[in-house]
């Protein structure tokens, strides 16, 4: 688990610093799919004294598999390959609704003009001819990865917080469930809620109100973990995917950032110190759950915190328990 | 496809030093593999080899393994023996001879 900070000047730090866009530029992750090892060591050799990380298939069956078991943020891809030809890959891609949105580069032999119409048509964001220059190919793949950062940040974050926003959380909440129905591993979902924060705005208006989220989300990530997915889920909501993690080992984890909360001058107005707590609900997923059932329950767990008195974190087997009596 | 002395040396990046005596080695392996299969006329594998080469050639900095790869591929594309044949000589006279020197990185 990461680092609890003591002093509160050092874990409360600008929304910029969590700012999810500026995580993910420091390693982007990217596939080469290519049959012709020769060309994949190249490429991998030059680009190794860059910050990306590359891993390879040498084919489309290959690629498949890798394309679900990992998050990539470009594919770069071969079409002339044996047996299977990139474009079953092509194909395959852009038919697929989490894939079709990976930015795609084509490494061709063909300097046809037919393929290089077609393979922009069918979506490619580049084509590169071989033989290439790394330093071209290097170029090329910077510019399309530094454009889809700032489209995933636009589409994908919460202005106000810099977390990642409701959008981008379902879309990985659906990815982890498919990861789990493969890799079974306890996970967890739990819905977070910032208590009276209404009073909070009326009283002391909106800027503090957004002061207060601004600062639960530094401190979300702050006492997370480095593998937890948290994003705004609209209001004063918020939302935490554990993944790896039991009920009851969330609201262990949960129970300690409500601590740190509680401890916490989340804003000042005037001489007067803003503090919150906040209402949790923990649900984990249960085998043939669907995702809006996974959340729903979570959501009523909430509640239910809500219900007993705020200032709580509850799990969904509490829950069940108090009801079984 | 005639060489002068001048187009046996070659300067590469000094970045991909390790990889060249394993890439130079697999091209002497293509030579063998495209003569084997003149024999049973297999022109498939002779093009795949061809595209290959021609592909991986100049990224490594062989230019001419990118000429002649081309070379290849049209030409068992044709089914054309005598100038896969030609140009196969051309390459093994390049393996032959090639000097690479290994120059600073110029990325």
């Amino acid at each position: 688990m990461k680092k609890m900070y003591e002093h509160t000047d050092e874990w409360l730090q600008s929304p910029e610093q969590v700012n999810p866009a500026h995580a993910v530029s420091a390693n982007s992750r990217i596939i080469l799919v290519d049959d012709d090892e020769d060309l994949r060591q190249l490429i991998i050799h030059k680009f190794k004294h860059s910050q990306l990380i590359i891993d390879q298939a040498g084919s489309v069956q290959k690629a498949k598999e890798m394309l679900y078991e990992n998050h990539y943020e470009l594919i770069l891809l071969d079409l002339m390959m044996e047996p299977e030809s990139g474009y079953k890959l092509f194909e395959f891609v852009k038919n697929d609704p989490k894939l079709k949105w990976v930015p795609l580069i084509v490494l061709s032999g063909s300097d046809d003009i037919d393929d290089k119409v077609r393979c922009l048509s069918m979506g490619a964001d580049d084509y590169v001819t071989k033989p290439f220059h790394y330093k071209e190919l290097n170029a090329r793949v910077q510019r399309i990865l530094a454009r889809s950062k700032q489209f995933e940040q636009m589409a994908f974050c919460d202005a106000l917080t810099g977390l990642y926003n409701r959008r981008y959380f379902y879309n990985q909440l659906v990815i982890e469930m498919e990861r789990n129905q493969r890799y079974p591993v306890p996970i967890s979902l739990a819905l977070v809620d910032i208590d009276y924060f209404k009073q909070i705005n009326d009283t002391y208006g909106h800027p503090v109100g957004d002061q207060v989220l601004q600062r639960l989300s530094c401190v979300l990530k702050q006492n997370l973990r480095q593998s937890d997915l948290v994003a705004r889920y609209g209001g004063e909501e918020f939302v935490v995917l554990l993944t790896n993690t039991t009920e009851e080992q969330a609201a262990t984890i949960m129970n300690g950032v409500l601590e740190k909360v509680r401890k916490v001058c989340f804003a000042k107005a005037g001489t007067e110190d803003v503090r919150i707590t906040f209402s949790s609900g923990i649900a984990h997923l249960s085998p043939d759950l669907k995702v809006q059932e996974w959340i729903k329950r979570t959501d009523s767990v909430m509640y239910q915190a809500k219900e007993y008195g705020r200032n709580r974190v509850m799990t969904w087997n509490e829950l069940a328990s108090a009801i079984r009596g | 496809m005639e060489l002068s002395k001048s187009n046996y040396t070659v300067h590469i990046d000094i970045d991909l030093e390790e990889l060249i005596p394993a890439y130079l080695e697999k091209r002497r392996k293509d030579i063998q593999t495209i003569e084997a299969a003149l024999g049973s006329d297999d022109f498939e594998t002779i093009r795949v080899i061809g595209h290959s080469a021609k592909g991986s050639g100049a990224g490594y900095g062989f230019d001419l393994i990118t000429e002649v790869g081309a070379q290849i591929e049209l030409a068992a594309k044709a089914q054309n023996q005598a100038l896969i044949r030609d140009n196969l000589e051309t390459l093994a006279d390049f393996l032959d001879h090639v000097v690479v020197i290994f120059d600073e990185e110029d990325v």
